[in-house]
């Protein structure tokens, strides 16, 4: 039988899809797809740009340019599989808009505040900011400068910056925007476990019984991690998935157990499963007994406002917000057995029968459970408290770190852990979960970056959120934003974000590949390269470390955000920007630039450029003369090799596809805790939470406590913000590529159709959503695949011509400093 | 003239009972084609002249009823000669 060349295209479609379905005889796709002798493609694999699920793609190129993406059979996370995000993978570099020239306001060839974005040579752009920053530091000292970067940093990007701020300029206030998605997770991690980052892996959800959603939609946002979920359900009758939320959304439609509660309760309903899990005797003992400490956690903490806000005044304990006092299990026992059935339901609005049903996934001990969360629980003003109060029922029943019992809190960047996270970018942090204000932690850092003591300040700096204060009041005033559309991500723009950008004081740089909101509040704008433009690596949220390499070249003068920070450090010395008596106590370093004793220091100039894989490009090595992303990736794996954070060597990572940290002797970890998975627990200990001095993992005793805004006569109704699948964060990508944007063109209010009619409001009608902060106009949907419950409107965050973010407040979790993007009060009139 | 030739495969997850269903509306979809299924996934094959009328089946397909996820696994693009079928 001879095939013409369509058959011979939907036969291979048939196959591929055949075989990633288990349907057929296994071949792996990507050979199917090499032998089809009408592409002569290159194909490499590289982890998808957009969420933390971390999906391989195998990425085709022809001729310099990115031609086609499938996914990658080979890997255990998407298993050849690929969502309507990653399908477009190919296009996202390909913008018309894409920017190529470093553009600065100016008037009269001068730089000027008001002035027009005009096309300048980097040396100009790099001089102008020079001459700021130093201004800067002479006259306000570092904690004038400040730096915002993202979970989609690669590794050795964040790494760079980390060290660029916290080693160079002598300040802290660098922090990423995995602060509004990730931060109230990581202070779980750091209270509950003291280690950060998820116990189990992906494997659990081949091996759970029950799947809880706690404020997550994964249908939508974790799509490929859904099949999964879906696969197991259907595959394996008595799998039950409950789905909980303040809206019905996709994920509901496999829901056995599907429950939309009252903004807040989620508190409360934790606090009840507990009880439930004491009250009726199912607590594991030998579990707890050997494992558990119990503490209380201070209340009454405040909601991370200005401290002018009469919320903030009212707050007794916003000073100790984070302490705590040990207690027994009889103590934890009374503090829970408030939340009753009867008065948890009557608060959360979840029929008693259901809170019931919910409880008993956890108590049964036969049943092994799986807890997914994102920013339901983490954008939320007791963000901490809800992760501590998740992993208090995992630890009651003793469900954690075995296949299947699993608080997994899951990620939305493609390397908030990877990144953010493990390289440690936030104001506080350093590597490997080490903090600066801990002394010895600030030493082993000056160590392996070979600095003198005394250069890494020891206060944290200014936060997300405070940044944006700062700047407004002035306090902050040369400040670099990479890999982030924070004028539209960040809450309440309007009084808190562009007031400090166009503060005349200061001085505002915005790398990005495209134009955004942010780019245009910018002073300076630098043209970036993005994805596979540079070798870069990417840590996803079950761990896993997967590297690529740079497959094309950025077009137009388009440099990475490690070119531009590498390159930035040579305008400066020590003398310009260290401290006069650490330089005085070390002159060695005297006169020396910030590249010299940064990345020429012996460990990241370490490896010559012939370590280079010659097969590929490597922009960044060819300029600086060494393998500058091996070299900065050596250096900070030392930080966490022998520590519980182990990586693999460089090489290695290229070659495999990813692998699950600690990797000791080459061996990945999928589960840590447990004894014969987890290389660090002691043998004959079963669990050890090593994380912890006595290598006990905490439950506290923490309230429920209401919203820093809720509904009332006037703002009678809670406003949610969100993500629709088609647009993956502000969209400053994914509306770039015209099928995705005609998919989800703009946004629209969800809102249910009594609510619209007690309103006047039928669906299509333009209408204005109003806080005390601001408004904007959009148009109502009753129907569609978000379906509010009475009294709650949602309305997703990407469409840069309705900024929602106007609206929301700036309310934050006061021990991670997350914003809560997901509860305010707002009305909604027609326009 | 010359025209493009878009193919698309998805695997999509059905619910069990509905299986005959989701069969059935995708029967009556043009450019659409059925391949294997078992009682919860079934292989679809798509094409289109563009990658728009691809997406707008792919979304016609995740609006069945039944229907909890459809997901894409390979995509080939290529220009036909005027001649060819």
């Amino acid at each position: 039988m001879k095939m013409n060349r369509r058959e011979f295209m939907k036969a291979n479609a048939a196959m591929t899809a055949a075989t990633v379905a288990g349907l057929a005889l296994p071949t792996a796709a990507s050979n199917l797809i090499t032998s089809s002798e009408q592409t002569k493609l290159e194909w490499n694999k590289a982890p998808c740009r957009f969420c933390g699920t971390g999906c391989s793609v195998i990425v085709g190129t022809r001729d310099g340019k990115v031609v086609a993406t499938h996914g990658d059979a080979k890997s255990e996370v998407n298993r050849g599989l690929n969502c309507i995000k990653g399908y477009f993978l190919s296009k996202i570099m390909y913008g018309k808009d894409r920017l190529q020239v470093p553009m600065l306001r100016m008037t009269n060839g001068q730089y000027d505040k008001h002035g027009e974005f005009t096309p300048v040579s980097w040396d100009t752009a790099f001089d102008t900011m020079a001459e700021k920053w130093k201004k800067t530091i002479k006259e306000k000292g570092p904690t004038a400068v400040g730096m915002f970067g993202s979970g989609q940093w690669t590794v050795w990007e964040g790494y760079a910056a980390s060290k660029l701020m916290k080693a160079g300029f002598g300040s802290n206030n660098i922090d990423p925007n995995a602060r509004h998605c990730m931060a109230s997770a990581v202070g779980g991690f750091m209270r509950t476990f003291g280690i950060d980052e998820p116990m189990g892996c992906y494997d659990d959800m081949e091996a759970a019984d029950a799947f809880v959603l706690w404020g997550s939609n994964m249908a939508e946002m974790h799509p490929i991690l859904w099949t999964r979920v879906t696969d197991r359900r259907l595959s394996a009758p008595h799998v039950k998935v409950a789905v909980l939320s303040t809206f019905e959304h996709r994920s509901f439609d496999l829901a056995d157990l599907p429950i939309v509660f009252t903004p807040q309760t989620d508190l409360a309903m934790l606090n009840f499963i507990a009880n439930y899990i004491i009250q009726n005797d199912k607590v594991n003992w030998d579990f707890v007994n050997k494992h558990v400490n119990f503490r209380k956690g201070e209340t009454d903490i405040g909601y991370g406002l200005r401290a002018s806000h009469p919320l903030q005044q009212k707050a007794k304990n916003v000073k100790t917000a984070g302490d705590s006092t040990p207690i027994d299990f009889e103590a934890f026992k009374a503090f829970v057995a408030d939340y009753d059935v009867v008065s948890v339901s009557k608060l959360s609005g979840v029929p008693e029968h259901k809170l019931i049903e919910l409880a008993e996934l956890y108590a049964d001990p036969d049943r092994k459970v799986t807890s997914f969360w994102t920013m339901g629980f983490n954008q939320h003003t007791r963000g901490v408290w809800c992760n501590n109060l998740i992993y208090n029922i995992h630890l009651l029943v003793g469900k954690i770190s075995t296949p299947g019992n699993s608080p997994f809190s899951l990620t939305g960047q493609p390397s908030a852990c990877g990144t953010a996270r493990e390289v440690g970018t936030f104001s506080h942090r350093l590597p490997a979960d080490l903090v600066v204000n801990n002394p010895e932690h600030r030493k082993i850092a000056e160590t392996i970056w070979r600095i003198p003591d005394g250069i890494i300040p020891p206060k944290p700096g200014y936060h997300a959120v405070e940044q944006n204060r700062r700047l407004k009041d002035g306090d902050l005033n040369v400040y670099w934003v990479q890999v982030n559309n924070n004028m539209q991500a960040g809450p309440n723009i309007n009084e808190e974000g562009l007031p400090g950008y166009r503060n005349p004081e200061n001085f505002i740089v915005v790398s990005d590949a495209y134009p955004t909101v942010t780019t245009q509040a910018a002073d300076l704008i630098l043209p970036t390269a993005m994805w596979v433009e540079k070798e870069g690596a990417y840590g996803n949220a079950e761990r896993r470390t997967q590297f690529w390499h740079q497959m094309v070249s950025a077009p137009g003068e388009s440099h990475s955000d490690l070119w531009q920070l590498v390159e930035f450090s040579k305008r400066f010395t020590t003398d310009e920007v260290w401290p006069e008596a650490v330089l005085a106590q070390n002159p060695q370093y005297k006169g020396k630039t910030l590249f010299e004793v940064l990345y020429q220091n012996g460990n990241v100039d370490k490896f010559p450029l012939e370590q280079v894989d010659p097969k590929y490009l490597n922009d960044e090595a060819a300029h600086f003369g060494f393998y500058l992303q091996k070299g900065l990736f050596e250096e900070y794996a030392t930080f966490g090799r022998g520590h519980g954070h182990d990586l693999a060597d460089f090489d290695t990572y290229h070659q495999v596809h990813g692998l699950r940290w600690p990797v000791v002797n080459g061996q990945e970890t999928k589960w840590r805790f447990r004894e014969g998975s987890d290389p660090y627990v002691k043998v004959g200990s079963g669990f050890e939470f090593y994380g912890k001095p006595d290598g006990k993992a905490v439950i506290f005793a923490l309230p429920y406590e209401p919203a820093a805004e809720s509904p009332d006569e006037e703002y009678d109704i809670w406003l949610s913000t969100g993500r629709v699948l088609e647009h993956w964060h502000s969209g400053s990508m994914t509306q770039r590529v015209p099928e995705l944007y005609r998919a989800f063109p703009d946004a629209v209010c969800f809102m249910h159709p009594d609510d619209a009619k007690k309103r006047g409001l039928r669906r299509g009608d333009e209408v204005k959503v109003i806080s005390r902060r601001g408004e904007i106009k959009t148009r109502v949907e009753t129907r569609g695949r978000n379906k509010p419950p009475i009294g709650l409107v949602f309305v997703p965050w990407f469409d840069a011509s309705q900024l929602i973010n106007k609206v929301t407040l700036d309310a934050t979790d006061p021990l991670s400093k997350q914003t809560d993007f997901k509860k305010c009060a707002v009305k909604v009139v027609k326009a | 003239m010359d025209k493009e030739l878009h193919v698309t495969s998805l695997v999509v997850q059905v619910k069990p009972r509905q299986m005959f269903n989701v069969r059935q509306a995708i029967l009556t979809m043009e450019k659409t084609e059925l391949s294997v299924n078992d009682e919860t996934k079934l292989v679809v094959v798509l094409e289109g002249e563009t990658q728009q009328e691809l997406l707008a089946n792919i979304a016609a397909i995740n609006g069945i009823e039944g229907v909890l996820s459809a997901a894409m696994v390979y995509h080939q693009s290529e220009v036909l000669k005027e001649d060819e079928k």
